[in-house]
């Protein structure tokens, strides 16, 4: 029977995302059950998201090669700081030189950082600073730790959630979840 | 708003801390072996914060947290004294709706931004009794002394001395803060007008015209400069008391159903978070800090109130869904991510943890470490983690080590040599620090 739950535990398809921060984090699980609950991605898909463990660590670079071994796909989301080139440059070294490992891996780079997914699903067009745009378009209201919050608000509206399924990262992200893997 | 923020502190002759000087970034995260001094650089913070209870007369000797002076100071030799210095900078704006026009036609400044003050204080225990022996305020910008000397204030401009106040009964700087200018109880009113009246937190503090006059105006404007030296002194009085204190035992005894008081700020044994909470929340936490305690337990409906016992004690409840916790049922992770989250809710400007990892999850050290580096508030957090090192950038960490009998601290390079000499030899900022740096 445990040798059986195993194999079956093999056969499950599994991704692990790393995103930069907790509020990340919790963000991409509310968006992720979201999807599966209306079928964008499927439900059987073990989605595991876990908070980048130190940015720029050999340690980092050791847990994505372990992730690709156990996991088949894995997608690193990180903030671009206005300079996303830069950025995939700087993570493509986490990324293991074996071409099987290698091949499961994928960098999604925000322009800036994830508030922009919420600033384009609710007022549309994204500027440079977006923590600090949205905060002036809440009238002070927002901090980081509401960055889950926001995400639910959004998923919970058709129209938002169109809008933020449209953005380009978040489009990417669900293209990966959905292949098949 | 009065924003203070801690730029480094020097401890003289505490415990096995003889000479001691650091530098404070926005998170210090500290570690070196057992008995290298990281509990007593706590604990100069606690003798602080001990210091201004005394003032504050509720208190009777700092000393008796260590049983005695003997054991505070360096090499258990009384005849030395202890010496604390912290040094902060700080910006104050006039509240939107109260004088902001006036204070910038009066100043022909918008703001007050000071960058160097240092507070200085040497105490003694020598003899079973508490002394201040010296007790001082430094404003570089200006160049202005303040010294609490004799039950006088002496006021120094470039060494010179140019005034002497008396204030009776006010003996010492943070009692002028604490006696006179009240920064709790007052708030504006007509009377007020023709006084230095400044803004903490939504309190208001004054300080009668009378008492900072014949300061030099040659060279600054003289009320900008009386509003600069109030901001100090109720900086450096927020900087401690609000300066949030937490050692590894805080958490055991926030379980204890404790007499509800008015509480503003967290003490170092949290034996007071159910009255604080109840002061500040009315029982009820806030969104974002029940959003945190959801993440930490990985479950929804998280809530913490506040409850009272048949017998009138506050106590606190976890409430998870429709199933109500009592305390010896709420887990200690929980406790001091509470603690921690209300710290930066209250807005310390000073966060202090004796062995931050204890009791937490990875999974919580990371909400915590994201919530710190998104508020106002500087760390102070004590280490033997190498998990926690890993999620930190080499030049947040101060590393104490001891030479003959002396503590050292020497703070990581900012430089990205360490970062790039770490991918070279393929282990983590952890790893390396704990097993291979010598």
């Amino acid at each position: 029977m445990y040798l059986l739950v195993n194999i079956l535990h093999t056969l499950v398809p599994k991704v692990k995302i790393f995103v930069e921060d907790s509020y990340g984090e919790e963000a991409i699980k509310i968006l992720v059950d979201k999807l599966k609950d209306i079928g964008i991605v499927n439900k059987k898909i073990l989605v595991d998201i876990k908070p980048i463990p130190g940015l720029c660590s050999s340690k980092f670079s050791r847990i994505i090669r372990a992730s690709a071994i156990e996991f088949n796909r894995v997608i690193i989301v990180v903030d671009g700081d206005g300079n996303p080139q830069n950025i995939i440059k700087r993570e493509r070294k986490h990324i293991p030189p074996d071409n099987i490992l290698c091949n499961k891996v994928h960098i999604l780079v925000n322009k800036y950082e994830i508030e922009e997914w919420i600033i384009y699903a609710l007022y549309g067009k994204i500027s440079s600073n977006p923590s600090e745009k949205l905060k002036e378009l809440t009238n002070g209201i927002y901090r980081k730790s509401y960055l889950p919050r926001y995400i639910e608000k959004i998923i919970n509206n058709e129209h938002y959630l169109s809008k933020l399924l449209s953005y380009e990262v978040v489009e990417k992200l669900v293209f990966l979840l959905q292949l098949n893997i | 708003m009065l924003k203070v923020l801690p730029r480094s502190f020097s401890i003289r002759n505490f415990k096995c801390l003889k000479e001691l000087d650091i530098v404070l970034d926005k998170l210090n995260i500290v570690i070196g072996p057992n008995g290298s001094g990281k509990t007593s650089l706590v604990e100069a913070f606690l003798l602080l914060k001990l210091i201004l209870n005394y003032i504050k007369g509720s208190i009777m000797n700092p000393f008796l947290q260590w049983w005695g002076y003997r054991n505070a100071v360096w090499r258990l030799n009384e005849k030395l004294n202890i010496e604390l210095k912290i040094g902060f900078s700080l910006k104050w704006e006039p509240p939107l709706d109260f004088y902001r026009e006036t204070f910038e036609k009066q100043t022909g400044h918008p703001y007050i931004s000071l960058d160097s003050v240092y507070y200085n204080i040497t105490v003694s225990g020598i003899g079973g009794k508490f002394h201040i022996i010296n007790e001082e305020l430094y404003i570089k910008d200006y160049e202005i002394k303040l010294r609490a000397v004799n039950n006088r204030i002496r006021t120094f401009y470039k060494d010179n001395e140019i005034q002497v106040t008396e204030i009776t009964p006010i003996r010492y700087l943070l009692e002028l803060v604490y006696g006179f200018l009240k920064v709790h109880d007052y708030l504006p009113y007509d009377e007020a007008i023709d006084n230095t009246i400044i803004d903490i937190e939504g309190n208001f503090a004054f300080i009668p015209s009378n008492i900072l006059k014949d300061i030099p105006s040659k060279n600054y404007d003289r009320v900008f400069i009386d509003f600069g030296i109030v901001c100090s002194l109720v900086g450096i009085y927020k900087l401690i008391d609000r300066m949030v204190i937490l050692p590894p035992e805080a958490f055991f005894r926030i379980r204890e159903p404790s007499k509800p008081i008015k509480v503003e700020t967290i003490s170092p044994y949290g034996e007071d978070l159910a009255s604080l909470i109840s002061t500040i929340y009315g029982g009820r936490l806030p969104e974002h800090i029940r959003s945190s305690l959801e993440y930490v337990l990985d479950e929804k409906d998280i809530d913490v109130k506040t409850t009272l016992t048949s017998d009138g004690r506050i106590y606190l409840e976890l409430i998870q869904g429709s199933n109500v916790f009592e305390p010896p049922s709420i887990p200690s992770g929980l406790l001091k991510v509470l603690a921690i989250e209300i710290a930066l809710d209250i807005n310390s400007p000073l966060l202090i943890i004796d062995e931050i990892e204890n009791s937490l999850h990875i999974r919580a050290i990371h909400r915590v470490l994201d919530d710190i580096r998104n508020s106002d508030v500087v760390l102070v957090a004590t280490t033997h983690s190498p998990a926690l090192l890993d999620l930190v950038k080499p030049f947040e960490v101060i590393v104490l080590e001891r030479k003959r009998l002396e503590t050292i601290a020497s703070r990581l390079s900012r430089s990205r040599e360490l970062e790039k000499k770490l991918r070279k030899l393929g282990v983590s900022l952890g790893e390396y620090l704990t097993y291979i740096s010598t």
